[in-house]
């Protein structure tokens, strides 16, 4: 199947479910205010290595908006993932110092390592709910609390994307679908 | 020129950064809650035939739930409609207009979209224009407050939900009649808070908290919920924690809240707003 057919395609199935499941995720008490997952970002992290940073910024900006536009909050989830889409670069070199690595490849439980792509995953998460959560509140009051938020949906996020890379990713970097 | 251009040249990635991060701040910036619905409107057709299709399965899974909460709600207006049968109803002002009948009409509706796990909810109903809905009207379950419809199309409404950290409505406690300001701080969809109300009050743990009616979205006396705790903030006032009364998971069916002179009272308020800016 043609590469960039199979990412729209990728995209669309990440977006609806972020839409119809994620998003209506039902939880006790106070975990239910604390845990909103976001996995679509999911996109926006297994691009092939050699995208460059302007395709990685208008898809991420694309995808962002698409999820805006289906939960009706204009704008916080396209700032959010374009802040992950340019910090993308300087966090795999952080954690993919091999160089020799064919460029091509997705990042993936296979290609990083477990560790390193949960290690990757959750920075990126991270940062992205930090975003997502103080756009959303829009005030630095009782931050700590937005921050609390974003640990515990990353964690979340996490977990739910490693399960998604255990599943659908085979060894051969395709997408199992 | 030719080193602006080799500048944004060199930085063009960063550059394209910045110019995509201004336009989802713009976005962010100038949506109101009227573009928000909007937008919303314009997904209604196929995102409403989901929802309703989810909500529609999730049904019948709360039969049993639904049934009781009904003939809760029966029992109560029997013993109601018992209490007007027996006693002198020109006594009772509330909810009774003098001169030609009900103050207050209700439309029952049906719940299509329920988020809580967000910090500003909003649920949409499946009625609209064509049943009588306007915005500003609000909205009830039978037995306690669940928010105000903020925007409507011909078959849908949209309704910010008590959950929003945007909601705010006068409340008082019932025991003892002070007012005060109901919020959600964001923290459990199962607690509010109360706010503004001055500490020489004396409150105890399980205290009522109902609508003040002073809105008028609301009529006067609906349970919201009971105090849990309190305690003093900076300055003069409690924060009061209250225990909902309602439970946003399980909610289906509501009422929307038509106050039959809304419009009369709303273009009263105006005047005294055109008085304030004359003087």
């Amino acid at each position: 199947m043609n590469k960039s057919l199979q990412q729209v395609i990728i995209a669309a199935v990440l977006v609806i479910s972020q839409i119809l499941l994620f998003n209506n995720l039902q939880l006790r008490g106070m975990l239910n205010s604390f845990v909103a997952p976001s996995i679509y970002a999911l996109f926006i992290l297994t691009m092939p290595i050699n995208t460059s940073r302007v395709n990685l910024l208008l898809s991420a900006f694309a995808i962002g908006i698409a999820v805006d536009g289906l939960s009706g909050t204009l704008g916080i989830n396209a700032a959010a993932c374009v802040l992950i889409a340019y910090l993308r670069p300087t966090t795999l070199r952080l954690l993919f110092v091999r160089e020799e690595r064919d460029k091509s490849v997705q990042p993936s439980i296979y290609t990083l390592g477990v560790l390193n792509f949960f290690y990757y995953t959750l920075l990126t998460t991270f940062i992205f709910h930090l975003a997502l959560f103080f756009l959303e509140v829009f005030t630095f009051y009782e931050a700590y609390l937005t921050v609390v938020r974003a640990i515990l949906s990353a964690i979340a996020a996490t977990t739910a994307m490693m399960a998604i890379e255990f599943i659908f990713v085979r060894k051969n970097n395709r997408y199992h679908k | 020129m030719n080193n602006l251009l080799k500048f944004i040249l060199r930085f063009h990635d960063f550059i394209l950064f910045l110019i995509l991060e201004g336009a989802a701040f713009a976005l962010i910036a100038n949506s109101t809650y009227y573009q928000q619905t909007q937008l919303y409107s314009a997904l209604q057709i196929t995102q409403n035939y989901f929802f309703e299709l989810l909500s529609d399965m999730a049904e019948y899974t709360s039969l049993r739930g639904d049934n009781a909460a009904l003939a809760r709600e029966n029992a109560r207006l029997r013993n109601q409609l018992d209490y007007y049968v027996n006693h002198d109803t020109a006594k009772t002002v509330t909810r009774v207009d003098p001169r030609n009948g009900k103050l207050y009409t209700y439309i029952p509706a049906k719940v299509a979209n329920l988020p809580t796990n967000k910090q500003n909810n909003f649920l949409i109903l499946n009625v609209g224009e064509w049943d009588g809905i306007r915005s500003e009207m609000g909205v009830i379950s039978d037995n306690s407050i669940v928010g105000i419809v903020i925007n409507t199309s011909a078959h849908y409404s949209t309704v910010m939900s008590l959950l929003n950290r945007d909601f705010k409505i006068s409340a008082r406690l019932k025991r003892t009649g002070y007012l005060g300001s109901l919020i959600w701080d964001g923290h459990n969809y199962q607690e509010a808070l109360l706010t503004e109300v001055p500490q020489h009050v004396k409150i105890a743990v399980g205290d009522t908290v109902e609508t003040s009616g002073y809105s008028a979205m609301f009529p006067e006396g609906i349970q919201i919920g009971q105090v849990l705790s309190y305690e003093t903030k900076k300055g003069n006032f409690y924060n009061i924690r209250i225990k909902l009364d309602i439970d946003f998971k399980r909610l289906r069916h509501v009422k929307v809240v038509r106050f039959t002179y809304q419009a009369e009272q709303r273009s009263l308020e105006r005047n005294l707003n055109l008085v304030k800016i004359d003087e």
